[in-house]
């Protein structure tokens, strides 16, 4: 039986009743959804002769004592033999997916499903289909690894791709990690500690010799130090520059330890990208990635250069105040801290909404950046359509709204803190009017100087207290941006060079499809046993739809991503065993989407051979027919193109990128649309240079004009990711099949100017 | 590749009362077309996709055939008669089956993610979102839509209806 979904104790008895036993199941899911949307549990189930959809709702029969008093209550089922179900399908809404199939002949809806359930039924129609078509699917091994919860507590990873569970997480583990990268720093950091310990104790000492010291020693008549002004200003002034040199000098070294950690830390970070695969980077938006590293290293660098020391030294003069305190006057000391709980709910409470305001206008202002960068990238556009009175509107509207949610910001700094302070007020009037009356009754031992030094004391403790409570959100933002780059640096790339990989020496460039299949998203097949070969030195061209899966046959050839099924061979090799330097060396690509790079023309072309000299940058400018406007440019070849940089056209560009391929010199070349944008005499230059340069190179062309692949040696046409006719470019003419429909079409099109051929 | 015509791609077609009939069949929507240029045709099976789903959720509606083709457009269901309205209606609020959420009954946030709990059309629906800010969207003036980890849609059709503790476990996103 295969088991898509869990099998639970109450299915079991629920077979029973329709007289099942599950050696008699063959495929086995279930749903979340009637097919009248409402919620229900739906089993599907096929057997050898049919398939039977039981909806109905699974229930908690709550026995005492038993634990697994789960009944399914069945509320109906549809019987389907199978020899007249065909073309099991999922078809795909907003919310919900419907499984379909034509049952003797009709179209019919089979069961729904929330998008949920979506993926147990993909995989069942996966092997149900199989089954009813009498083939044998291979069992593949994913499919059954839910892996979707976490495996500790239960819960749903928030992110299918990434496994982590927030509620599970371990800080510790992540601190531990990243002390890794302070290691050289031990003796800084026991330095910064030793002084946040010296500072903190001079603080405590501080408010001693200013109060109680002063008023009941100094002051006082009788004592050793009357009158001794002078002396005692200086201590005070002393003890104060003794601190303040303590502290400078500490933060000095803490913020250079921090810098240098999240130094470390971002090269291994970068590092670690470069292995990365392209899946990798689709699944979470490069642009952003980048972005996302240097905030989350700024905001541990921030947490460990200014939050941990203060929350240290804080901690230690907090702890030390509540001694002294206690030591000088217990029942006034409890006065003090009475109001302490209160004080920490209401600024805590002032804190999350302060972060909701902050959140919003940090989103207004990127939402006014995005605005402004848009209209300034399009403004081509903008122009050419008028749009300059909407788009400042626009911008004014955005710009106001930012206005707005800062102005609530400052307002609210501006009227709840000082009511946080007002309820410090409070305790301090509850020590001034409990300690006055002890200092006039004389209660306890209580002097006026000595009074002093407790308010000064509450003051100490009362003072960091703001901070601390921040300090949680901080922590928890620190934590947060840790994991977020550890998990960047731990990621299993999942194209991965073997241990040994083969090395070709002098490869040939035979290049071999064998049923290939892929699909970017589960079970949404892009290229669907696809094969066909190259033999070294010929050349092939791909016709097809766009979005038939074109481009991706050239991303599987460079190994950009994996193949699922199927391999494939170059010289006899799979290219999962070749070693990621032959690949890339010996095999180039001219992509759809050129990619120039800041710099200069000849950087940009140099860039997969840097090593190349000028010589060898100008011999191919000139097969790819580059050199010519290149010369005419008063920079030559050192003209800065890129972003913000010389505009070039979109025949130039291309032009630049086949330079860029045909440097790298390698044994097969992929063109995907490489001359698209060119004009159809250019487009025969280049490609006339191209096929004198291919004798001995492996060729492979992906275009829509069929002009284009007139010369090479065999074409296919590929539909919806499988291949539907192969052939020379005579014999696809003579099968009369869509290649030729093709032709005919642009050969009409070329008749209707006047052109024949 | 299948071949179309150049006037089959660009001309719009639209179903009046008198050239298209829409019938149930096994609970699909079953057509009979004829366009005015060509031969009547019956689709047992059409698919209703809206063009504009959230603004004009029974308007310019695509009918397509079972290899997604356009067959026509229809302006305004409410243009074919009363009975073809209803049934249109009911299959495409049916494909466009969304959660609506009534009362929002937590929300907690965890490390960018957050777990939602919610009051449904059908009772007590728990989901989790990730990228909350990127995942909550609204859909015009009033309306707004959050999607979870799975891709399932939950819509709240009236922000101002919304209850105000409910509005304030959301106000961050909006
Ligand atoms: N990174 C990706 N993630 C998910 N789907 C993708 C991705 N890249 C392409 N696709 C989808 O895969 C299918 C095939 O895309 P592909 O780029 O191979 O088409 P193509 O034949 O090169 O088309 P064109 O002629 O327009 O370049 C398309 O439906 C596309 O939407
Ligand atoms: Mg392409």
């Amino acid at each position: 039986m295969i088991e898509v979904s869990k099998m639970g104790s109450e299915i079991v008895p629920l077979l029973q009743d329709h007289g099942l036993r599950c050696e008699d199941v063959a495929v086995f899911a279930m749903t979340d959804m009637a097919l009248d949307g409402t919620r229900a549990d739906v089993c599907l189930v096929l057997t050898e002769k049919e398939l039977l959809v039981i909806t109905g709702y699974v229930r908690d029969e709550g026995r005492p004592g038993k634990k697994h008093a789960r009944v399914f209550s069945e509320t109906s089922c549809e019987t389907y033999g199978s020899e007249k179900l065909k073309e099991l399908k999922v078809e795909e809404y907003i919310s919900t997916g419907w499984l379909t199939a034509t049952f003797d002949g009709e179209p019919t809806e089979l069961a729904a499903m929330t998008k949920t359930s979506l993926r147990d039924v993909r995989i069942f129609v996966k092997y149900a289909s199989a089954k009813l078509e009498g083939r044998e699917e291979e069992i593949d091994e994913n499919d059954f690894k839910d892996d979707r919860f976490c495996p500790k507590c239960g819960r749903r990873y928030p992110d299918p791709e990434r496994k982590i569970c927030p509620h599970c997480m371990e800080k510790s583990k992540l601190f531990k990690r990243l002390f890794v990268f302070a290691k050289g720093y031990r003796r800084y950091m026991a330095a910064i500690l030793f002084a946040l310990c010296l500072t903190a104790a001079l603080g405590v000492i501080a408010p001693y010799v200013s109060t109680e010291f002063f008023y009941d020693k100094v002051l006082r008549a009788g004592n050793s130090w009357y009158g001794r002004l002078l002396e005692a200003a200086l201590l005070v002034l002393l003890l104060r520059l003794c601190s303040m040199g303590i502290g400078t000098l500490s933060g000095i070294i803490s913020a250079r330890v921090s810098a240098s950690v999240t130094y470390k830390l971002k090269i291994t970070i970068f590092s670690a990208i470069e292995r990365l695969s392209m899946s990798f980077f689709s699944a979470r938006q490069t642009g952003g990635l980048m972005n996302q590293i240097n905030n989350d290293s700024n905001e541990i660098y921030w947490f460990f250069c200014m939050g941990a020391p203060e929350l240290i030294r804080n901690v230690i003069q907090i702890a030390a105040a509540l001694v002294i305190m206690f030591i000088m006057n217990v029942p006034l000391a409890l006065c003090a801290v009475v109001v302490v709980p209160l004080f920490a709910f209401v600024v805590n409470r002032l804190f999350s909404r302060m972060h909701t305001l902050h959140a919003r206008s940090y989103r207004s202002s990127r939402a006014l950046n995005a605005t402004l960068s848009d209209a300034l990238a399009g403004f081509r556009v903008v122009k050419a359509f008028s749009r300059e009175k909407e788009e400042t509107a626009r911008f004014n509207d955005r710009s106001e709204r930012l206005a707005r949610d800062s102005r609530s910001v400052t307002v609210f700094n501006n009227t709840a803190f000082p009511a946080a302070s007002f309820i410090m007020n409070l305790s301090n009037l509850i020590v001034w009017s409990v300690g006055g009356w002890m200092a006039v009754t004389g209660t306890g031992g209580m002097t006026y100087g000595r009074l002093m030094a407790f308010i000064a004391y509450s003051a100490l403790m009362n003072q960091p207290m703001f901070m601390l409570v921040d300090m949680a959100s901080w922590f928890t933002a620190c934590t947060n941006a840790m994991q977020r780059l550890f998990e960047i640096s731990d990621a299993e790339p999942d194209v991965r060079e073997r241990e040994d990989p083969v090395k070709l020496d002098g490869m040939r460039g035979d290049v071999e499809f064998k049923n290939v299949g892929f699909s970017y998203e589960k079970g949404k097949k892009v290229i669907d046993g696809v094969s066909f070969s190259v033999g070294a030195g010929r050349s092939l061209g791909i016709v097809g739809h766009s979005g038939a899966g074109k481009s991706t046959l050239a991303n599987l050839l460079m190994r950009l991503y994996e193949v699922e099924e199927g391999e494939i061979l170059i010289d006899g090799v799979n290219v999962k065993d070749l070693s990621f330097d032959d690949l890339r060396r010996n095999v180039g690509i001219v992509s759809q989407e050129t990619y120039l790079f800041v710099g200069t023309i000849a950087d940009n072309i140099r860039y997969a051979r840097p090593d190349a000299t000028d010589e060898d940058v100008i011999a191919a400018s000139k097969l790819a027919g580059a050199h010519d406007f290149i010369v005419k440019l008063p920079d030559g070849y050192e003209t800065m193109i890129g972003f913000g940089h010389k505009d070039l056209s979109g025949g130039e560009r291309q032009r630049v990128s086949i330079a860029r391929a045909i440097l790298l010199n390698p044994k097969i070349l992929i063109l995907d649309e490489a001359t698209a944008a060119m004009d159809t005499a250019t487009e025969r230059m280049i490609s006339e240079a191209l096929t004198d340069i291919s004798k001995d190179r492996t060729t492979i062309m992906i275009a829509h004009r069929l002009s284009t692949l007139r010369d090479v040696d065999s074409l296919v046409v590929i539909d919806k990711g499988k291949i539907v006719e192969s052939g020379t470019h005579d014999e696809l003419i003579r099968a009369k099949g869509q290649y030729f429909d093709l032709y005919k079409l642009q050969l009409d099109a070329l008749r209707n100017i006047g052109i024949t051929e | 590749m299948s071949k179309k015509e150049l006037r089959d791609v660009v001309k719009l077609r639209y179903a009046t009362p008198e050239n298209a009939v829409f019938e149930e069949k096994r609970g699909f929507v079953s057509l009979t077309f004829r366009p005015e240029d060509g031969e009547e045709k019956t689709y047992d099976r059409v698919k209703l996709q809206r063009n504009f789903p959230n603004s004009t959720p029974d308007g310019y509606l695509s009918v397509l055939d079972s290899e997604d083709n356009e067959i026509c457009l229809i302006r305004d269901v409410e243009e074919l008669g009363e009975e073809t309205a209803a049934l249109l209606r009911r299959e495409t609020a049916r494909r466009y089956y969304v959660f609506t959420i009534k009362k929002i009954l937590s929300v907690n946030q965890r490390y960018g993610f957050s777990y939602w709990k919610v009051e449904a059309g059908d009772g007590v629906r728990e989901f989790t979102v990730q990228d909350t800010y990127r995942n909550f969207r609204k859909l015009g003036a009033d309306r707004a839509a959050v999607t979870d980890v799975d891709g399932n849609r939950y819509e709240i059709p009236s922000l101002s209806g919304l209850d105000r503790r409910s509005m304030k476990k959301i106000e961050l996103y909006i």
